[in-house]
């Protein structure tokens, strides 16, 4: 499949999440009803019981997209115009929320999380103007197992640090938009666009700090880095693929609340 | 409620998602308005004729700017070409009309804009020239033919419209002629052989292996046509009508050679003239004979090979122009010609009366008699008498009188009284001997005078029942004698080598009449004119008695030519009548 539309896309995801969700819940085919019923059940208990943390936060991340990258300057090159680069995929923000579970000292939880990152080369002269966009958006959905540091800063000890296992799997959404526009040409602006998406798994560590700022709430600034098995894809105008890698650093700025 | 705001969140955040944005803007340099483009075209006119497939190429010169593209439309076909030098083929559609050929040339500006860059921006030369399409089999090949200033014939061939790469030839049932020049578009083939009538020519014309057009062209000019025309009384200009070739024509094969279209010859005036004119071509030189012929047979006057006689009181003509039976025709002046068709003398000598009442014709032993009104009244039996015979005649009184060696007979036509009668005079009884006015009967049938050979005799024959001798002298004396065609009492005699008019039967002299002439012998009188017909051995002359004027000289076709008659100014011979009347004034 070359070109996958935008409602494809999110039936992607849906089926993603249920997947996610279904890891969750091992040898569900054959007492499906009962354990699933349990397993509410141990929720509901474990919320009752404040073992429940949301968080939501925001970062920045890095994201390598070197294939995106090359396909970029390949387009550019194929236009025959010396399209200069306005912005090369560059860091940008990142958005996500997670739910997790305590259990002894560790917690377990799932994470959905939000990248979006792109690219312009353009030019333009008195004649018209040429634009090669490309807009990328990841939506990432990982079960994570987080643990604290059995250490406390003596002077700091509303502080406490740990770190974070993540795997999971990864939607990638690829929007090339090349716009020709020739002043005085009928039709004036002439318009490519593709549109791409894919699946891939990942695995992220992360160290994290945490900050109490009340009895159930905390500040958490975490530090990671996302490693990934890049899909590639096909974009236009060329036979080949280009994988879209999603890999790089992570900064995250987030809130824990415990439920 | 906490659900709701984390949601809220969720989806606030999302649509944080990056955007690209900025332009990276040169300033470049716009074009000029304009810029010389030089396009050539193989064909350098602005209609363009096609005969078929057709390869047109094409050069523009950019003068250093980069050439784009050149889009190319005619009829429904469009199709582009990005070299400047290039060429295609039109395969062009049956229409009659003319359609348009349109080349657009895309020339870049070469400012490196965007636009250039994308062949978008473009000087842009558009060109269009009128297409239509030739059948060759209709329309389009013209040939024809024209006189070279030399007088040859050439046959040319004008090549189609701007179509000058083909190949062409000419042929003359079945031989090609030879290309002598070209001028312009024309080719043209001399054809030096030619002379008249039907030829077909056979043009082609291939412009490629695949279509080759004929055409044929008849040239018909006209065979000259012979014409004689009299020029007085001793020769005539034949001419033959003048072709617009220069042709070499011989007359009698070497009466005349040249290139001329007439030529003055004599001619007697009994004479009948053979002229054949040989035509050749203008390469006569190469050629020994002619290429055709045509001929002609002229004499002078009226062509008549009938009999005829004149009845100077009525001053009628009778003819018998009718080959074998003897029917009798009232002629005036002019005289009748002949049937063309009948090339041979009728056979029924006729005569007839001065006085018009008794006309009769003789055919071997018979006597055809008729009335006044022409109309046949009997049939008498004669002796065989001979038109060779010089003597015969019928008086006023209806005898006809005709010579039988010595013997002269007198055969009575009115049916009244007497039937016939004869006596034998002293003349030579030899039927071999031609005489010549020997006999005259006065015209009223009472008295003959007879030069025999022993005496000149007048004879009384007016009972017709004996003839009396009223007069004689020695034989000696008298050389001819002819009576007076008018007045019975007179004779013209060559009386002791001198012509004098005398009377009859007295013999007395009425006046003596000069004769300009030596060496004659006297043939007749004309009845209208009373001017003396006499000949010699080479002419006839035509003396006036009253002046001894020669009045006229005719030559004779042969030798003693005596057939031949003078009446009312028109002189028969066996083959024509001249009307003299013009030549014979006194």
């Amino acid at each position: 499949m070359r070109k996958i539309t935008g409602i494809s896309a999110i039936t992607m995801r849906i089926i993603f999440c249920f997947l996610m969700g279904l890891t969750a819940f091992p040898g569900v085919r054959a007492q499906q009803n009962k354990l699933m019923n349990e397993r509410l059940q141990e929720w509901h208990n474990m919320v009752l019981n404040n073992d429940v943390f949301v968080s939501v936060y925001v970062g920045y991340g890095s994201y390598n997209m070197s294939g995106m990258r090359k396909s970029q300057k390949d387009m550019v090159a194929l236009s025959g115009l010396k399209a200069l680069t306005n912005s090369d995929f560059p860091p940008y923000w990142l958005y996500g929320v997670s739910i997790s579970q305590r259990y002894d000292a560790s917690r377990f939880g799932f994470s959905c999380e939000s990248m979006s990152t792109g690219a312009r080369s353009s030019i333009g002269d008195y004649s018209g103007a040429y634009y090669s966009d490309f807009r990328c958006s990841g939506l990432k959905i990982g079960f994570f197992i987080e643990k604290d540091f059995p250490f406390k800063i003596e002077r700091y000890k509303m502080l406490s640090f740990g770190y974070r296992i993540e795997v999971g799997g990864f939607s990638s959404e690829v929007n090339q938009h090349i716009q020709i526009t020739i002043n005085g040409l009928d039709p004036s602006t002439q318009i490519k666009t593709l549109q791409l998406s894919t699946a891939a798994p990942f695995f992220e560590p992360t160290v994290y700090a945490n900050g109490h700022i009340d009895r159930k709430t905390n500040i958490q600034f975490s530090l990671g880095y996302m490693l990934d098995i890049p899909p590639t894809l096909p974009i236009s105008l060329s036979t080949h693929t280009y994988p879209a890698s999603w890999a790089g650093y992570r900064i995250k700025l987030g809130l824990v609340r415990q439920l | 409620m906490k659900l709701s705001y984390l949601i809220i969140c969720l989806l606030c955040l999302s649509s944080c998602a990056f955007e690209p944005e900025g332009l990276s803007f040169f300033d470049v340099t716009k074009p000029a308005a304009s810029q010389p483009l030089e396009l050539t075209l193989t064909i350098n006119e602005d209609s363009i004729y096609l005969y078929g497939d057709t390869r047109l190429s094409f050069s523009l010169v950019t003068f250093g700017k980069t050439f784009n593209v050149a889009r190319i439309h005619y009829y429904d076909q469009a199709f582009s070409t990005d070299k400047p030098n290039d060429s295609f083929t039109i395969t062009p559609k049956a229409t009659t009309g003319w359609v348009d050929l349109t080349i657009d040339f895309y020339v870049s500006t070469g400012t490196g804009s965007i636009a250039d860059k994308l062949k978008v921006e473009n000087y842009v030369l558009s060109k269009t020239w009128k297409i239509k399409y030739i059948d060759l089999n209709k329309v389009g090949l013209n040939e024809g033919y024209r006189i070279h200033p030399d007088g040859y014939l050439e046959v040319y061939l004008v090549q189609p419209r701007q179509k000058h790469d083909g190949s062409y030839g000419v042929s003359k049932y079945g031989n090609t002629i030879p290309v002598t020049r070209i001028s312009g578009d024309t080719a043209f083939y001399a054809d030096k052989s030619y002379c008249s009538d039907a030829c077909s020519y056979s043009f082609w014309f291939r412009f490629d292996a695949n279509n080759i057009f004929r055409k044929d062209l008849i040239v018909n000019l006209p065979k000259a046509e012979l014409k004689v025309e009299a020029i007085g009384l001793d020769s005539c200009r034949v001419s033959w009508t003048k072709s617009p070739l220069k042709l070499y024509y011989t007359l009698n094969e070497t009466l005349y050679k040249g290139f001329a279209n007439e030529y003055k010859t004599t001619i007697l005036s009994s004479e009948s003239k053979y002229f054949s004119l040989g035509v050749f071509p203008p390469n006569y030189q190469n050629q020994t004979f002619s290429t055709y012929k045509v001929d002609t047979y002229f004499n002078l006057g009226t062509a008549a090979n009938y009999f005829m006689c004149y009845a100077v009181e009525k001053d009628k003509f009778f003819i018998s122009r009718d080959l074998g039976l003897p029917y009798i025709e009232s002629a005036n002046i002019p005289l009748p010609a002949s049937d063309p068709n009948s090339q041979y003398k009728s056979k029924v000598n006729i005569l007839c009366s001065p006085n018009g009442k008794y006309i009769a014709g003789y055919l071997y032993s018979q006597i055809y008699v008729y009335n006044e009104n022409l109309t046949f009244s009997k049939k008498i039996v004669a002796d065989e008498i001979s038109n060779y015979r010089p003597y015969y005649s019928i008086t006023n009184d209806g005898a006809f009188t005709y010579q039988l060696g010595a013997t002269i007979v007198m055969k009575n036509l009115t049916g009244i009284g007497w039937d016939t009668f004869s006596f034998i005079s002293d003349l030579n009884p030899n039927p071999n001997t031609v005489y010549f006015s020997v006999i005259a009967n006065s015209i009223d049938g009472k008295y003959m005078s007879i030069c025999g050979l022993s005496e000149f005799r007048i004879y009384d024959v007016s009972d017709h029942k004996a003839a009396k001798v009223v007069f004689k002298l020695p034989a000696a004396d008298v050389g001819s004698v002819v009576a007076h065609p008018t007045n019975p009492g007179l004779i013209y005699v060559i009386h002791n080598g001198k012509m004098e008019l005398r009377t009859c039967p007295g013999f007395d002299l009425v006046k003596a009449i000069n004769i300009p002439v030596s060496n004659y012998y006297f043939h007749s009188v004309d009845p209208f004119s009373n001017i003396l017909l006499l000949m010699t051995d080479k002419y006839y002359y035509f003396i006036d008695p009253d002046t001894s004027k020669e009045l006229l000289k005719l030559r004779l076709n042969s030798v003693w030519d005596y057939n031949v008659k003078l009446v009312r100014n028109q002189f028969e011979t066996y083959l024509n009548i001249l009307d003299l009347t013009n030549y014979l004034i006194k």
